[in-house]
């Protein structure tokens, strides 16, 4: 019995290294027939001056989209088609796996030659392992991307002084903070209000403070938000984020401003704020629907939330059913002692980054689709649709007829997702005036590390800080932890998370990648 | 003696309660869901202060807007043939490699379980898992669906075991008759364990239904997502921040992603009372006599 069991063991042994051996040579194999067809292609490329006669470029594009998927044969990518010369697969994983889907994808070795990492997906990585290639050469055939992409967006896809990808551009600031103006009315807290809608409703945060102070005397209503990001703009008040690893630029320093002066400030009167009621006690735990609901029954005075609250609730919710005379209106944030007012940390690395593979086959080409896609024609198409079906144009204005209603019109509009008032007018009539005035008017506090290379020291302890620090201001906000224990805070921070340490390893890192002097 | 009936009734009382609460507790969530996928949206506020609030109006308007395009419906169909032919197929290649793991004359038998109970403590992982399906061309085939779930060890185990408890002498009998193995197998082994089948059948009827996993790895077309994968998709895509016009899209009203959990999950409801008085009886057959 033992001896057969030996044997048996020999043969699994066997056919396992065997199994090993053949995927191993087969791989060698396929990797010899790759770069032969890259030298190929690239032997192709010089003596194809002639780009008419080239038949169409055919490659997979893989990206995030939440809503509807084009039908079949969609009219839109057939124009987009003809126009780049390409033959394109358009691959939308589901959203809340995307993350994996791409790295599956990547780690298999079989992937999209154009692929969409979002914001806080780790491209970084994997293009030091050699999944993709630096364009800065290849720019010089997108003059469209050079001239629209700002360079603070170029910065955020900037690794060892070289550019890694085609950033997305998004709208930075899609928040709004809102307020029951028919209450501000009734209880007689602020003159003409309505006139100056966005603008300085608030002069101080004492305003801020008596408003809602009001609210909770005589509606009992109070602030409310989803979680510790949706106090932004009473961190605001202080020019301080309620994130970690956020840095701003002060003078020639670089401060991290969970360690900053002005974040104990915040904390002192955000403290006051929910020590005495005005803020939801919910706020960490709330979920977009519970905010809609608080804003319907009157148990919110002021929201922070997407721009298009008013728009869910007259619309979709029918609010005036509920109360005729509640009025949700946008307000600016208040601002603070020393003259600072935020609404939002700007977010350019939402939306992320498009990178090439490095197995693309001429990625001259990707370079030239995205470039037709951000600006002109490509533009156009990919976020209108077609004039005539999807659109007409009246007094210079678009309208979308009923076909150009349906979702999926805008899917292949990935490039430039940014405030452009032909559309959202159109798409929502006096609705996007919220969008438009969080787009343009309200401003946003610049994190410098955004979306920085994580080095050794981050990679070890940065998640624990993290966490540390996130947990830390939350108890000092409901005053868990009093604000006596600022200093020990810090202390620990830097002596148990190498706060300090990873301050400086970031910074040197932005420098290394061409993005500090 | 009196007392002692007394206890008794109070212990039982307290075993009903106790039953009582965990039920409510399970089914307070369902009737939420149910009832929230049939009021109109104006009224949804009233509904989450107070489950037994019944709402003035019944709202259909959500189960239409689910039925308006064709991803549900495709869905479906997707998902029955999977459940339908998967669970079949499962079933078959289970028993055809369970029963001659249950002979003690199979050679190598040993070392045979061993590799299959192997594949229950490890296995080769994500990645290579992918690989394997990929260079099968599976990649974004319904089959992709099928074949990498096909046997459970698990449940192979449970019917192998099952198959033990039959006794020996049977299968003696029926050879000196002039039976083969797969007459053997169909008409004697498997008559006689309809219930084990029955309840293994609902395990991988289950599986099928409820597996999404699968469906993201190796699926890319739309058009052969099963339902669960839309219906996550439909659920969550309104809880990310990502989107500038979050909830504008009809799929991320409440009441639409209520009424997408409800026609997800009352097909596979539907089959359990018809196989649960096997399902207890099977599952202790199987363990007891092990």
């Amino acid at each position: 019995m033992k001896k057969r069991y030996k044997l048996w063991l020999l043969i699994l042994a066997a056919s396992f290294l065997l199994s090993v051996l053949a995927g191993c040579s087969r791989n060698q194999d396929q990797k010899a027939v790759h770069e032969d067809s890259k030298e190929a292609s690239i032997e192709g490329r010089d003596d194809s001056t002639v780009q008419q006669e080239e038949p169409p470029y055919e490659f997979d594009w893989m990206y995030q989209w939440i809503r509807e998927l084009p039908p079949d044969n969609d009219p839109i990518k057939q124009i987009i088609e003809k126009d780049t010369n390409t033959k394109f697969n358009v691959i939308i994983p589901p959203p809340n796996e995307y993350a994996e889907k791409v790295q599956i994808a990547v780690a298999s070795g079989d992937y999209p030659e154009l692929i969409q990492f979002m914001g806080g997906m780790d491209w970084k990585t994997l293009a030091q392992q050699g999944a993709f290639i630096p364009i800065d050469d290849l720019l010089q055939y997108g003059p469209n991307l050079q001239k629209i992409i700002p360079e603070e967006n170029w910065n955020l896809v900037k690794m060892d002084g070289k550019i890694w990808g085609v950033p997305l551009l998004n709208v930075r600031n899609p928040v709004q903070l809102f307020i029951r103006l028919d209450w501000i009315e009734e209880l007689g807290l602020g003159d003409g209000w309505e006139d100056k809608l966005g603008e300085e409703n608030f002069k101080t945060i004492d305003d801020f403070y008596n408003v809602l102070k009001a609210f909770k005397e005589h509606k009992n209503a109070t602030y409310t938000c989803n979680g510790i990001g949706g106090l932004a703009p009473l961190f605001g008040a202080f020019g301080v984020m309620p994130g970690s690893d956020f840095y701003i630029k002060e003078g020639n320093e670089i401060l991290r401003v969970t360690q900053h002066p002005r974040m104990k400030d915040a904390l002192a009167w955000i403290n006051k704020l929910y020590q005495e009621g005005l803020i939801d006690p919910e706020f960490i735990t709330n979920k977009s629907e519970q905010l809609t609901n608080k804003a319907l029954e009157g148990r919110a005075g002021m929201v922070y939330d997407i721009w298009n609250l008013p728009f869910r609730l007259d619309v979709q919710h029918k609010i005036q059913e509920i109360d005729p005379n509640a009025k949700w209106v946008r307000t600016n944030p208040p601002k603070g002692p020393e003259g600072y007012a935020y609404l939002k940390d700007d977010s350019r690395v939402m939306d992320g980054v498009f990178m090439i593979s490095a197995k693309a086959k001429d990625p001259k080409r990707l370079i030239q689709f995205l470039d037709y896609l951000i600006d002109g024609k490509g533009y156009e198409v990919s976020q209108y649709g077609i004039e005539g079906i999807h659109f007409v144009r009246k007094d210079g204005k678009i309208e979308f007829t009923e076909e150009g209603k349906a979702e999926w019109v805008a899917v292949y509009g990935k490039m430039r997702h940014i405030w452009d008032p032909d559309f959202w007018y159109a798409k929502y009539s006096k609705y996007a005036e919220n969008l438009e005035d969080a787009a343009m008017e309200n401003p946003v506090l610049l994190n410098v590390a955004e979306a920085f290379t994580p080095g050794p020291i981050w990679k070890q302890y940065g998640a624990d800080l993290n966490r540390y620090e996130q947990e830390m201001l939350l108890k000092f906000i409901i005053g868990e932890e009093p604000l006596d224990k600022w200093d020990e805070y810090v202390k620990a921070a830097n002596e148990v998370y190498h706060a300090q340490e990873i301050s400086e390893e970031i910074i040197e890192g932005l420098k290394a990648d061409g993005r500090l002097n | 003696m009196v007392k002692r009936v007394i206890g008794e009734r109070i212990w039982q009382m307290l075993i009903y309660l106790v039953l009582i609460i965990v039920a409510a507790v399970t089914l307070f969530p369902f009737l939420y869901v149910l009832l929230v996928s049939f009021t109109p949206l104006v009224e949804v506020p009233n509904v989450s202060k107070s489950i037994l609030y019944i709402p003035k109006q019944v709202d259909l308007s959500a189960y239409g807007q689910i039925f308006e395009t064709d991803t549900i419906p495709q869905a479906y169909k997707i998902s029955i043939f999977v459940t339908v032919v998967g669970t079949l197929l499962s079933l078959l290649v289970t028993v055809l490699t369970a029963y001659p793991l249950s002979r003690k004359n199979l050679p190598g038998r040993g070392i045979l379980l061993f590799m299959i109970v192997f594949t229950m403590l490890f296995n080769g992982g994500l990645i290579p898992t992918y690989l394997v399906v990929k260079s099968l061309r599976l990649i974004d085939k319904i089959w992709a669906l099928i074949i990498p779930s096909l046997v459970s060890a698990f449940n192979l185990i449970i019917i192998k075991n099952y198959f033990l408890t039959i006794p020996d002498s049977l299968e003696e009998s029926v050879k000196l008759d002039g039976a083969n193995d797969f007459v053997i197998l169909f008409k004697i082994m498997l008559p006689l364990s309809a219930p084990m089948l029955a309840t293994i059948a609902l395990f991988y009827a289950v599986g099928y239904w409820n597996a999404f996993f699968n469906a993201i790895l190796y699926i890319n077309n739309s058009n052969l997502y099963p339902l669960q994968v839309v219906l996550r998709q439909i659920l969550f895509s309104a809880s990310s921040n990502i989107v500038l016009d979050i909830e504008t899209t009809k799929a991320s009203l409440l009441t639409v992603r209520m009424a997408v959990i409800i026609v997800a999950t009352v097909p596979i409801l539907m089959v359990y009372p018809f196989l649960q008085k096997y399902f207890t009886q099977g599952i202790l057959l199987g363990s007891i006599k092990e």
